[in-house]
């Protein structure tokens, strides 16, 4: 069985695997909350598109959105939820076990 | 990062390696926290063994509500100035140990004054334990041997006159907090 053949029968979180939704998480693995700046930073992504994923993963339940008040300006602040984490390593298992680590 | 667009599980591996590299510990920041109190608290202490020997001694624990408040009043101004961004489990953990820390020696020192004790040897006792966590869970050297010291100036602050425990515990602050305060500060460099 070669390689491209075992990707077929693993598994991928399709909520996960596209790259500002993985960023963000995977950035959440190890903060225990970040803001919407921190995120726009690190992902180098336009705020619309930002703004569009953390929606998603909010809805799907895999991060927390905290919305308050910095001075006069909104602030929007993640925290990756415990369905989150879950998904999160089961979807570093299924990419291991394609790239047979 | 582009809109919607799936990608291969090796950049998909590098992304997630990429992104956990950056969420960096940044405890070193800390360093201006250990000063401020390091140098506050010491002030309190030779302020108070000042006030200790001269005739003014029925206010002499003055100092250390008064360099608390202002610590307090400084430490909440540099968390709200500062950009929160991101904040690692190890400095939210660090936050809330000290924030606790902090309303048991305002409540320590609030008692000792209330019963008509000497409140050194439990502030001691706080500071230490503070300290030594810290240096613990962040592995630094300095800030565990500065528990150590703690700890270390409480059973002797038992031993010393009345007068001389503050200086114990000058001398505790320099070697607990400002010592490791700065070499954490030369690390940033």
């Amino acid at each position: 069985m070669n390689k491209e053949e075992t990707t077929e029968y693993v598994e991928i979180d399709p909520l996960l695997n596209m790259p500002v939704r993985l960023a963000v998480v995977s950035s959440l693995i190890k903060l225990k909350q970040a803001d919407f700046a921190y995120f726009l930073k690190v992902t180098q992504t336009t705020q619309g598109n930002l703004s569009h994923q953390l929606k998603k993963l909010n809805q799907a339940g895999y991060i927390g959105i905290i919305k308050t008040y910095k001075g006069n300006y909104p602030h929007t602040i993640c925290e990756l939820t415990p369905k989150g984490l879950k998904a999160f390593e089961e979807y570093v298992k299924a990419i291991k076990k394609i790239l047979y680590i | 990062m582009g809109e919607e667009q799936s990608f291969t599980t090796e950049q998909s591996l590098e992304l997630i390696s990429n992104m956990i590299s950056k969420a960096k510990d940044n405890f070193r920041e800390n360093s201006f926290l250990f000063l401020l109190w390091g140098w506050l608290l010491s002030a309190a202490s030779l302020t108070r063994f000042l006030l200790d020997i001269t005739a003014e001694a029925e206010y002499s624990y003055a100092p250390f509500p008064i360099m608390a408040a202002v610590g307090i009043v400084i430490t909440l101004m540099y968390y709200s100035k500062k950009s929160q961004g991101a904040e690692t489990h190890l400095n939210y953990f660090l936050r809330k140990l000290w924030t606790i820390l902090i309303i048991g020696f305002v409540l320590t020192v609030f008692i000792s004054v209330h019963q008509n004790t000497d409140p050194t040897v439990y502030i001691l006792i706080i500071e230490g334990i503070g300290t030594a966590v810290s240096g613990m869970v962040t592995k630094f050297t300095p800030l565990k041997l500065g528990g150590c010291i703690f700890f270390t100036a409480a059973v002797l602050a038992l031993f010393v006159p009345g007068e001389y425990k503050t200086l114990v515990h000058g001398a505790a602050i320099i070697a607990g907090f400002i010592i490791p305060g700065y070499l954490l500060k030369n690390l940033n460099e």
